[in-house]
């Protein structure tokens, strides 16, 4: 554990320094954060990132695909390795080394080649973008290696692949240290969603909220508990008390339920 | 750090972040464990031939040395012309703009704008003055001690304003243009005063931007403070003599003399109140004056607002007496009334009210009430639904009544997002019907398209020697563009609207913009516009007796292209002092650690300098002392300040009491030297 949180710690320590020191690193930016296309079997799709070295010195950036895993916690795990069913075949990039200059912003492309007799479904992976040369973070006398990475992730749904969406009920979990009602969801679907919609509520003290359900995404297969973050006019992060009543009508992609639950 | 640095720097942070969050453990391999898979080598589109596309970007700079400066040079040439039987010449409007910035460690950040005509001026063009040149230099934010800073100006500028007349939620004071001088200083307790005078004069000119004088001359002061928490108290004194309040070229016949030649003097002075707290606002000001030697004109009025929750109230009762100007500008008077608005704002609506009454203070003019609202509520995450409804009433002893409404349909779908609206209103002798389609298409990144279809019916009484207006058009309209390369975009707008029943006008505008980056620090902008009204014939109705008449009208229309050759770079960082923030006020420390040979506590002639010392300021900064023993921080924030010296590198059997801590004041723009002496070990 403390391996795992040892190098955060210590980059998160270096993102407190001025940022002068720090110039000469990696400083990538870049567009979009994340592509949700849709194919047909038997098309070729190519996109474009925009990535801009934002340095003040040339820089040369590795690109490659991986595969990614999402936790529990919603953190993100790349595998540069192929995956079980990953569709990284499908993808081709356009160069594995990107040299910029100062400033400078390139274009790259990569393609998505559905084959013909692909079934309907999701093509999920990432598009990873690295520093080719590693920093030197330092944390007090310590020196540490570092390589700056950008994760841009790619879903493609195939054909008539869609989400489904199945409740199981309610739940109360903690969220940003708070205290708010949740839904558990499976997505028993081909495609990932996310969940959205107008909601509102009433807590033990008989006060109003309005509840936004959390945007993360779920995908195929998995089982999600959804928090739902209240809010007022006049303040964005309110205490409820419970029992909680929230109901509206909850939508993703294409579809919607009403929602009328009770959280304890 | 700039604003795009700072960017910059989060997505580097970003990146690490990823990379320690995730990358590190999975290149944690105990010894002994299996080797991790093989990567996945990726296929390369065509092979990896595809030639990189890739632009130099626009400020970015590797010279980071020194403080932040970039400017800017356009060459400029342009080609207008007019078609159709009144069309006057060709125009030509060329020229250089240029403006350039730099910051100063101790004298704020400075600008300067310029512009030159190169070439004739055609006079016809009412938008063209005599004048070929334009500038300013502005100073901003210079530092002073005791919490101070001052920005001054020279050029052609806007006459400055305390922030009270700024705060007007009814009524504005105008900030008139002028060839002259401003100044304003900023104190504690929000201390403002703010003054300026010049000629009065207007900016004319489309790429190239020239200022033409006016005659006459303006001048303002004022002041402004807060005596206490939640209270500002200000005033303001703005003055004309002989000034021209309209421009006409000369030779140009658009403004009969009478008004042409108008010229005014004013004496004028605002006197203003404000109480803030929280979500509520009160705000009282007076205003008095003369123009052009009439009686004094007396203004008053109040403004109140008050948040709370989802809604906010605005608020407000007025009574300006007629012949009120502020320096040259005329401003809205002879007028008496008030006004409420309240808004409301949630997640799912977004609504307003407000109802507005005016009656004139002399016996001239109308009562007006306006009376305008507006909602939309979010029905789902894609659909949205809203209307806004206007309402005028005049009373001027016909009692018209102007009034129109909206109906509207927001919806995103698979192909982008799109609004169904319905419009209808109605004047005295019109009505006019819209109903309209529009689409915002969603592709690829870096392309865009917005379409929009158009059908109109107009309807009105049938007026002597005017035409028939009843008609029915079709307007279609497309926005487009497109990132063709990373150095090269598209942008393009068309527009096309015809009659299909009833007599209108057709009509035709398009406009194209490129820019191409040719090298770094150079750009190539080329813009091209055209708008035609075609040939036409309307009825025209002569007597309600006689048929109407047909009456030819030729068509007409005007074009454009400009070309502007930029050239354009960006170097150094910006400029924070030692212990202070960004642009912070900073003297210069130094002095020297010496070898008190005889223990006098002054540095005395023939006192060795202790080099190779560390000199350490507020336990955060250090430097080294030179061969001499001086140290030197050239620029530290104004303020208290503490030395302290690591003894660790003077020479035995020397030492420092106490590290030789020292407290010093810095003042801005100023030096302060502090000696500090090394005492011997006894």
């Amino acid at each position: 554990m403390i391996a795992r949180l040892l190098p955060l710690v210590l980059v998160s320590l270096l993102c407190l320094q001025p940022a002068r020191s720090y110039t000469q690193e990696f400083a990538a930016v870049v567009s979009p954060p994340r592509f949700e296309i849709s194919a047909k079997g038997g098309k070729t799709l190519r996109q474009v990132i925009e990535i801009t070295n934002k340095s003040t010195t040339p820089s040369k950036y590795r690109v490659h695909t991986s595969d990614f895993v999402l936790g529990p916690d919603y953190g993100v795990t790349f595998h540069d390795e192929l995956l079980k069913d990953s569709c990284r075949q499908w993808v081709a990039i356009e160069r594995p080394l990107v040299a910029l200059p100062a400033g400078g912003t390139i274009r790259y492309r990569f393609e998505v080649q559905v084959p013909q007799d692909a079934p309907d479904g999701e093509c999920r992976f990432a598009i990873m973008i690295e520093g080719d040369e590693p920093a030197m973070a330092k944390a007090g006398a310590m020196q540490l290696p570092i390589v700056g990475r950008i994760g841009v992730i790619v879903y493609v749904t195939v054909g008539a692949a869609a989400p489904q969406i199945e409740l199981f009920g309610p739940a109360v979990i903690t969220f940003d240290g708070r205290q708010v009602p949740a839904l558990r969801v499976h997505n028993a679907g081909t495609a990932h969603t996310r969940l959205s919609g107008f909601l509102t509520g009433t807590d033990a003290t008989g006060r109003k909220f309005d509840f936004t359900p959390s945007e993360s995404p779920i995908l195929p297969g998995d089982v999600r508990e959804v928090a739902l973050t209240p809010s007022t006019s006049d303040n964005a992060t309110p205490t409820l008390t419970f029992p909680v009543a929230v109901q509206g009508t909850l939508e993703w992609s294409d579809q919607r339920t009403e929602l009328d639950e009770h959280f304890k | 750090m700039n604003a795009q640095a700072a960017r910059a720097f989060e997505a580097a942070c970003l990146g690490l972040l990823l990379f320690a969050a995730a990358g590190a453990p999975a290149r944690a391999q105990p010894p002994g464990a299996a080797a991790p898979p093989a990567a996945y080598e990726d296929r390369l589109i065509g092979g990896g031939s595809l030639a990189p596309d890739i632009s130099l970007g626009d400020y970015a700079s590797p010279d980071m040395s020194g403080l932040a400066r970039s400017i800017r040079v356009d060459a400029v040439a342009s080609l207008l012309s007019q078609q159709g039987a009144y069309a006057g010449p060709s125009y030509h409007e060329n020229g250089l703009v240029a403006d350039a910035q730099w910051e100063t460690a101790n004298l704020g950040a400075w600008s300067a704008d310029a512009a030159a005509r190169i070439g004739e001026n055609d006079e016809r063009f009412a938008v063209a003055g005599t004048s070929r040149a334009s500038f300013a230099v502005h100073q901003r934010a210079m530092p002073f001690d005791g919490g101070w800073s001052a920005n001054n100006a020279l050029g052609d500028l806007n006459t400055p304003l305390i922030e009270l007349a700024r705060q007007q939620s009814r009524f504005l004071l105008s900030s008139g243009t002028m060839l002259g001088a401003t100044t304003e200083w900023l104190g504690p307790s929000s201390l403002q005063l703010v003054a300026g005078g010049g000629e009065p004069g207007i900016f004319s000119g489309i790429k190239v931007p020239t200022f033409d004088t006016l005659g006459g001359s303006t001048a303002t002061v004022g002041a402004q403070w807060s005596p206490a928490p939640h209270v500002t108290l200000g005033g303001e004194y703005a003055g004309a003599r002989d000034a021209n309040i309209y421009y006409q070229p000369p030779n140009a016949t658009t403004l009969p003399p009478e008004v042409s030649n108008q010229r005014i003097s004013s004496d004028t002075a605002l006197l203003s109140g404000a109480w803030q707290e929280g979500g509520n606002r009160a705000q009282l000001n007076l205003i008095d004056g003369t123009l052009d030697g009439n009686n004094n004109a007396l203004g008053v009025w109040a403004d109140g607002s008050h948040t709370h929750g989802a809604y906010t109230q605005t608020f407000g009762a007025f009574h300006i007496d007629p012949n009120l100007a502020w320096g040259n500008q005329l401003i809205a008077s002879d007028m008496q009334g008030g006004y409420y608005r309240v808004g409301y704002q949630s997640r799912r609506w977004l609504a307003g009210f407000g109802v507005d009454e005016v009656l004139p203070v002399s016996s001239h003019g109308a009562s007006t009430t306006f009376l305008n609202s507006d909602a939309r509520y979010q029905l789902s995450r894609d659909v949205g639904v809203g209307g806004i409804a206007n309402a005028l009433l005049t009373h001027d002893g016909s009692h018209n009544t102007s009034w129109s409404l909206e109906a509207y349909l927001d919806s995103a779908n698979s192909r982008g997002s799109g609004r169904l609206q319905a419009y209808y209103a109605t004047e005295e002798q019109t009505q006019d019907i819209l109903l309209t389609l529009q689409q915002d298409w969603a592709l690829r990144p870096g392309a865009r398209l917005a379409t929009s279809a158009t059908v109109e019916r107009r309807t009105g009484d049938t007026v002597i020697g005017q035409p028939q207006q009843d008609a029915t058009l079709l307007r279609l309209a497309a926005y487009g563009g497109a990132d063709l390369t990373a150095r090269l975009s598209l942008d393009g707008n068309v527009q096309w609207a015809t009659a299909v029943s009833g007599h209108a006008a057709p009509s035709t505008s398009a406009d194209i913009t490129l820019n191409y980056q040719i090298a770094r620090r150079w750009h190539l902008l080329f813009s091209y516009y055209e708008n035609r009204i075609g040939s036409w014939t309307p009825l025209v109705v002569n007597s309600p007796l006689t048929p109407p008449t047909p009456v030819p009208q030729a068509s007409q229309g005007q074009r454009g292209v400009f070309l502007t050759l930029r050239w354009q770079d960006s170097r150094g960082g910006h400029f924070v002092p030692l212990g202070g923030s960004l642009g912070a006020g900073s003297g210069r420390l130094t002095g020297v650690v010496y070898l008190d040979l005889n223990e006098n506590g002054r540095y005395d002639a023939g006192e060795a300098g202790a080099a190779n010392v560390t000199v350490i300021l507020d336990g955060r900064f250090s430097t080294r002392t030179d061969a001499n023993g001086r140290y030197d921080f050239p620029a530290v924030a104004a303020g208290r300040h503490v030395i302290t010296v690591q003894p660790d590198n003077l020479p035995l059997p020397w030492t420092l009491l106490n590290q030789g801590r020292t407290e010093v004041e810095v003042t801005t723009r100023d030096r302060v030297d502090v000696n500090i002496g090394a005492m011997r070990l006894k």
